[in-house]
């Protein structure tokens, strides 16, 4: 059989595997151990399992993993993030749909002190979706918010994606990060202009909301948010003066969240060892699935299939937004049944020889890649922000009510794409200040 | 018979599109496409790291091995990679380690076929000079100043009195840009090829130490032994190609950069005698240095190694100066006083 | 695992101390990339196997547990998946220690400036990382629990 072939019924092979309950790590190391074995035999099979995991993993610039998690996880775990809701309701409860608008932004600010999306949505399911249905707003568009929003939390930085994205791509870090500034507010404000049309032409989706707050309870409640922006400033702000790489970045977060913690009298040695736990199982699940990708991408250079497609594609001649639009049908359409890491890492090996190829900006397209990664993490059957919302909602609100609320959100991320894709500047703006 | 080369360098950089492509291209083109071959670059399928290995156990069938990536699995050929001080002209470096390699160190050759590679080929980057964002040029200039730079020639950062700092060279660029480091070491022509120009445009031109002895053309030595004559004949016919073009390349991707600065807009100036006393002084005390610590390691002869080398070097650099700008010449040398000696 | 938080802790203090340092007191610590990657990363990820899959939290794609309700054939899928996981991940294992073996006796270092640091140890990392998840992975085979794993 040509490699071309074993590759095809790799692919076949790995989906089956998948479906069969095999942890998505593992079912890429099995079809890649013995993909590699049939094309290159067996001490090339048993050396690539050797060698891999280990030469992988110690990286210094995924150390920014770890480290991220952690400062996510001290400052949700300190309740640094707490009041956030609360301060976002005193100033825009009176809006039509104000606690979904609140929430929304919440969640953008929670987002700057997580990596991860999956943190970003189950704090905003805890803190934002009893309050919502207490007040009678309907299920559908309470829940729907705090699912979507957690997408922020892989964009807006730090993003535990984005570094790993940066590195597969030999692409640079910092200003990838800095790059998912403004596209994360984009989406932020389109969300929030969606949620007031609809609350607006529907009042009964969100109920009005009778609190009033003096001027004085408004600022004491912005005052008590304050680590949050000392945390942000001290992230973005290194890497943009250059004080740190954004490596470096990642551990000066954690030390920062957890100083804030300590003078605010929040920190305990729970919040510590329970966050550190969060952080390195969080990372050891990352990178058990990253390992067996980066396998999987050495049996597929071995099919010769990303060189075919790649000529393929690039023979077809077509313009770049073009490709980036025919890439986000097939996030899309893996994205309904992937973990959204999953789908990069399988892509990227692919992807990138097309892109290299036509000299298009990294950083532009790294930033739409997350963008359309965190769209699977909405989409059904197999939405994981969804899971995590539900887990935390339990049994009263169905599933179906929870995908019908994200629906809407899906819509406006429809028009965060097309900006994305029509204004590269958007996602540009930033990381070219940073080299003037 | 298809090989499959594995490369981490990108299918742009100076070792893979002038050195490996020209290579396997002028084997294929002399074996009349009897042997052609599949090239994996940009580490999609070994890295740096884990060519040695990947050889070894057929992952490829040949591949780039930097030297330095090695020091506890390739000792004997470390002790000549880690006199990088002695590095200047990349044409002299490239030839003195491959002359050195295949005719008078046993041990590599002992060492390599112990990791089942046949060597064919080495190289060596262009010469090392501070490449800074503000224009240091004295020994006051450079004090307590960072300097990027990697291993062996972090030696050369300290003896200016410069901070040694290292990072990745992703992160370089960003270092110089935002002023987490004032210099890095590295070729002049990094000012071009890696953009280090944007943000620093002063050269202070010591051309000391380079990276070299990453033998650059690798086989399989079990492939190897099982070709036929005319198929060895014809790799070692192409191997010279792949050293020369590569050596050439590199010096003059940096020669260009330092005869064009003016219109480039950089800034190119030569060091003072202090500055050279004391780089020559710490290149004099490395070298001791580096001789102890092989014999420490248990390099057999690292004596001897180092003596060949040292000899071979200028050998190579009166057989340069005599060949000028001529790469056929050089290549011809290269036939002459190595491949057909074999 | 407690090595492995106890790295990420040392970790965070290590770099930042290395900023700082060649910020303010222009002295970088020397060797701080190298043992980050070769010592922190590696404990990190390979120590934490374990106990990512005692929580059942490796990712999984769950659409099978959709299609099939029998709990007989949820059962057998999910035993095939359990025997399955726990040969690969031996696999890994028994790799990992040929090459853990063969660096032990090699000495593995990695240059840092014009001195080594040694590395060796680290491999072993792999090895612990998968052999105690093959033991998470043979205990639950042998345990199956009744309530359905958490995503
Ligand atoms: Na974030
Ligand atoms: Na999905």
């Amino acid at each position: 059989m040509a490699p071309f072939e074993i590759g095809l019924l790799g692919v076949g092979t790995l989906l089956l595997l998948m479906f069969l309950r095999i942890p998505i790590a593992l079912s890429l190391t099995a079809v890649s151990f013995i993909g590699i074995f049939w094309i290159r035999g067996e001490q090339a099979a048993f050396g690539a399992l050797a060698s891999i995991p280990y030469d992988f993993t110690a990286h210094w610039t995924l150390s920014a993993i770890p480290m991220f998690l952690l400062m996510g996880g001290i400052a949700s775990h300190s309740g640094l993030t707490a009041g956030l809701f609360d301060a976002a309701r005193a100033w825009l409860g009176r809006l039509p749909g104000g606690l979904a608008v609140a929430t929304n932004f919440a969640g953008a600010g929670f987002a700057a002190a997580s990596g991860s999306s999956l943190a970003t949505t189950a704090a905003m399911g805890r803190i934002a979706v009893p309050e919502m249905l207490r007040l009678g707003y309907n299920p559908s568009l309470a829940t729907g918010v705090a699912a979507a929003v957690g997408t922020l939390g892989a964009i807006i930085p730090p993003s535990i994606l984005i570094v790993l994205y940066a590195v597969f791509a030999q692409a640079p870090v910092g200003k990838l990060l800095i790059g998912g500034i403004l596209p994360g507010f984009l989406t932020a404000l389109c969300y929030a202009v969606m949620i007031v049309v609809r609350s607006s032409l529907n009042p009964s989706l969100a109920p009005p909301v009778h609190e009033t707050y003096s001027l004085r309870e408004r600022l004491s409640l912005v005052v008590t948010i304050w680590p949050l922006p000392i945390l942000v400033i001290g992230v973005i702000g290194s890497i943009y003066s250059g004080l740190a790489s954004a490596t470096e970045a990642a551990a000066l977060g954690a030390l920062i969240a957890t100083l804030v913690a300590a003078v605010q009298g929040r920190f305990s040695w729970s919040v510590l060892s329970n966050s550190l736990r969060d952080a390195v199982t969080g990372t050891a699940m990352i990178f058990l699935i990253a390992i067996g990708a980066s396998l999987f991408t050495r049996f597929l250079a071995f099919t010769g299939i990303p060189f075919q497609l790649t000529e393929y594609v690039v023979g077809l001649s077509l313009d770049v937004s073009t490709i980036l639009i025919m890439t986000g049908l097939v996030y899309l359409v893996l994205g309904m049944f992937l973990d959204p890491l999953g789908v990069m890492l399988l892509t990227l090996p692919i992807l990138l020889p097309i892109l290299d190829a036509l000299d298009v900006s990294l950083i532009w397209v790294g930033i739409l890649l997350v963008k359309y990664m965190e769209i699977g993490m909405l989409t059904p059957p197999v939405g994981l922000n969804v899971f995590v919302l539900k887990g935390v909602v339990g049994n009263s609100i169905s599933l179906g009510t929870i995908y019908k609320g994200v629906a809407w959100f899906l819509l406006a991320e429809l028009i965060v794409v097309s900006l994305l894709i029509l204004f590269p500047q958007i996602t540009l703006f930033l990381p070219s200040v940073m080299s003037d | 018979e298809t090989i499959t080369y594995g490369a981490y360098g990108s299918t742009k950089s100076v070792l893979v599109r002038e050195g490996i492509i020209p290579f396997l291209e002028a084997a294929k083109e002399k074996s009349s496409n009897e042997i052609d071959y599949q090239l994996m670059a940009g580490g999609a399928v070994v890295g740096t790291k884990t060519t040695l290995a990947g050889i070894r156990d057929g992952i490829v069938d040949g591949g780039m091995v930097s030297t330095i990536y090695y020091p506890t699995d390739l000792p004997v050929l470390n002790t000549i990679a880690s006199l990088s001080v002695l590095g200047g002209d990349p044409r002299v470096a490239a030839a003195a380690f491959t002359e050195t390699v295949l005719l008078n160190c046993e041990g590599c050759l002992a060492e390599l076929a112990s990791w089942n590679v046949q060597f064919l080929g080495g190289y060596s980057t262009a010469p090392y000079s501070f490449l800074c964002v503000d224009p240091l040029t004295t020994l006051s200039d450079l004090n307590g100043k960072r300097i990027r730079s990697t291993a062996a020639l972090s030696g050369i950062a300290t003896a200016v009195g410069g901070v040694p700092v290292n990072m990745t060279i992703s992160e370089v660029y960003e270092g110089l840009q935002r002023g987490q480091i004032d210099c890095t070491l590295g070729s002049p022509g990094w000012l071009v090829t890696r953009s280090f120009g944007d943000v620093a445009k002063n050269v202070l031109l010591t051309a000391s130490g380079a990276t070299f002895g990453g033998p650059m053309l690798n086989l399989r030595k079990d492939m190897w032994e099982d070709l036929t004559d005319t198929q060895r004949a014809v790799l070692l016919d192409a191997a010279p190609i792949g050293v020369a073009k590569a050596a050439f390349a590199y010096r003059n991707e940096s020669e260009k950069v330092i005869n064009d600065a003016e219109t480039l807009g950089f800034n190119v100036t030569q060091p003072g005698q202090e500055v050279r006393d004391v780089i020559d002084a710490h290149i004099e005390a490395e070298t001791q240095r580096v001789v102890a610590a092989a014999s420490e390691a248990g390099v057999a002869d690292a004596d001897a190694i180092v003596g060949a080398f040292i000899e071979n070097l200028a050998k190579w650099e009166t057989i340069v100066d005599e060949l000028g700008d001529d790469i056929d010449a050089y290549e011809a040398a290269l036939r002459r006083e190595i491949y057909g000696k074999l | 695992m407690a090595v492995a938080t106890l790295a990420t802790a040392v970790m965070v203090v290590h770099v930042a101390a290395d900023t700082l340092s060649r910020q303010l007191l222009n002295s970088p610590l020397p060797g701080t990339i190298e043992i980050v990657s070769h010592f922190y990363m590696t404990a990190i990820v390979f120590l934490g196997f374990a106990e990512v899959q005692r929580r059942r939290e490796h990712a999984t794609v769950e659409i099978s547990s959709h299609i099939f309700n029998s709990r007989k054939t949820q059962a057998a899928i999910q035993f095939f998946a359990g025997s399955v996981s726990l040969l690969l991940v031996a696999l890994l294992c028994f790799a990992s220690s040929e090459i853990a073996i063969e660096q032990t006796q090699r000495g593995e270092a990695v240059p840092v400036m014009t001195t080594y640091l040694v590395v060796w140890p680290t491999r072993w990392f792999v090895v612990v990382g998968f052999a105690t998840f093959a033991f998470v992975l043979a205990g639950q085979l042998l345990r199956p629990s009744s309530t359905p794993p958490h995503q």
